[in-house]
């Protein structure tokens, strides 16, 4: 308990839109991309504003949200049990597919990885038994097929399409 | 120091931390005890999920302009679809004249027609700044039933695909009502009944917002996008190849395969051989002792007649050969 006096340190986070968030830092230091700015700078002053300038305020909000949650799992020696699965499974309940797909950018780019871990295999899970068209539509695909090679490819691959779910 | 056991947690943090708890409401100190140590809260907790509050923001904002307008429940569900598509970069126009709707509201003339059928005109504004009157745009055709409305929304031409949304009523109007409309209501009941989410109408909100998105705005956004050959909004393959790639990963042979038709870079990314060998072992373990190995170029085709055989066989046999 010897860090209980310590004033805790806050991390200044700018987004594309022109928010400004402040992160408790072990929070904020799950994101590589804020870690290495400061591990480069490393006489940084502490109100030194981290400009996040691919990231909008929505999806930042949701991952900060989200690695606030894990840092606290860790700490409470909580990580990987069912206390876990449950808030992810809330978690990814209430966003949208487009919500997901601005957050997987987003946790990209700032290179977060138990965050982008577990976006890759929600994304896959909402992947698995869908129709093409659903693909398409739902991750903003342009198919950019000539009617001849779409053809091909769909009879390279007919065996997969028993049974699609529609929606 | 952590012990697993809650009890010895809030012994520990009762006893030991007195400097920190100045800083944390009641609520706080009893649902979360491991913020006491290291992290804080900046501020007071928000009242919305984070990444909802802007949108929740946003839609006051539209609201407030048609204060005093909504005349009905039909009306107030439609203002609520109105702020999602402006949110989502659509603006409003009116059809006869072309011009943009300014602000937030809905046009003038909207509800004076005596039919239960209304209609409202969206486009994005990269094409209203070309300054045709027949720019392309987004129909929406609301018809409003006794308990319902029912929303079809497609381009304005009619080979263009139709998409629909049916919203009940009675479930959605109450928490738009007193999230944007009556928000000191909203505000009396928080005092009265605590902060437990049950009480929040943003839930409902959350729901609706998805609902509305998914169903309408975003296939939409997607349809007008590319009929106007425009660049499409930020999506799924702008993500950096390796996170394709780990995506594939974690599908079964049959979804890669859909995946594979969906466009030329899909089909390139899941052409590579050693995928589907890998999709093999994974996917049709059981058969591993029992065939010769492809030579290396051909697992793709050797996984083709291998789920050929497999969906052959019985959906009881076909669970036990393939690992789940």
């Amino acid at each position: 308990m010897s860090k209980l006096g310590q004033a805790k340190r806050i991390i200044f986070l700018k987004t594309a839109d022109g928010q400004l968030f402040e992160v408790d830092e072990p929070v904020a230091m799950e994101f590589e991309i804020v870690k290495s700015f400061f591990d480069e700078n490393e006489d940084a002053a502490d109100d030194t504003v981290v400009p996040l300038p691919n990231v909008s305020a929505e999806p930042l909000a949701g991952i900060i949200e989200f690695c606030k949650a894990h840092v606290e799992f860790r700490a409470n020696g909580a990580a990987g049990k069912d206390e876990v699965k449950k808030f992810n499974a809330e978690y990814i309940k209430e966003k949208s597919n487009e919500q997901l797909k601005e957050l997987i950018l987003a946790a990209n780019y700032l290179n977060i990885k138990e965050m982008l871990d577990f976006l890759t295999e929600t994304i896959a899970n909402r992947l698995k038994n869908k129709s093409v068209e659903y693909v398409r539509a739902f991750f903003g695909i342009e198919n950019d097929f000539t009617p001849q090679e779409e053809e091909a490819v769909r009879k390279e691959y007919e065996w997969a399409f028993e049974g699609v779910d529609e929606d | 120091m952590y012990d697993s056991d809650p009890i010895q947690e809030q012994d520990l943090f009762s006893s030991d931390t007195d400097d920190c708890e100045a800083l944390l409401s009641d609520d706080e100190a009893s649902s979360s005890t491991s913020e006491v140590d290291d992290f804080v809260l900046v501020s007071s907790p928000p009242k919305l999920p984070p990444a909802m509050s802007s949108t929740m923001s946003f839609m006051k904002k539209v609201y407030k302009e048609e204060v005093g307008n909504l005349a009905d429940d039909f009306k107030l569900l439609t203002v609520g679809i109105h702020a999602i598509m402006l949110q989502s970069g659509f603006v409003c126009f009116d059809p006869d004249s072309g011009n943009k709707i300014d602000g937030f509201r809905l046009p003038n003339n909207w509800d004076n027609k005596y039919s239960s059928t209304r209609y409202l005109c969206y486009t994005v504004p990269e094409l209203l700044d070309l300054g045709f009157i027949a720019v392309e745009r987004v129909v929406f055709r609301f018809q409003n039933s006794e308990d319902c409305v029912n929303i079809h929304g497609s381009l304005s031409d009619k080979e263009s695909v139709e998409h629909h949304l049916i919203l009940n009523l009675n479930r959605f109007v109450i928490p738009l009502d007193l999230a944007f409309v009556n928000c000191d209501m909203i505000e009396a009941r928080i005092k009265i009944h605590g902060s437990s989410s049950d009480q929040y109408p943003e839930n409902e909100i959350f729901e609706f917002h998805k609902l509305v998105n998914d169903a309408l705005v975003y296939p939409l956004l997607i349809d007008l996008h590319e009929r106007a050959g425009l660049v499409l909004p930020p999506c799924f393959m702008r993500l950096p190849v390796e996170i394709k790639f780990e995506i594939v990963e974690l599908l079964d042979g049959v979804d890669i395969a859909r995946l594979a038709c969906v466009c030329s870079e899909l089909r390139n990314l899941t052409s590579d051989d050693d995928l589907w060998k890998r999709k093999f072992i994974k996917d049709f373990r059981i058969f591993q002792p029992i065939v010769v190995p492809p030579l290396m170029g051909c697992w793709k085709k050797f996984y083709a007649s291998t789920w050929k055989v497999s969906i052959h066989l019985s959906g009881f046999s076909r669970n036990l050969l393939r690992r789940s």
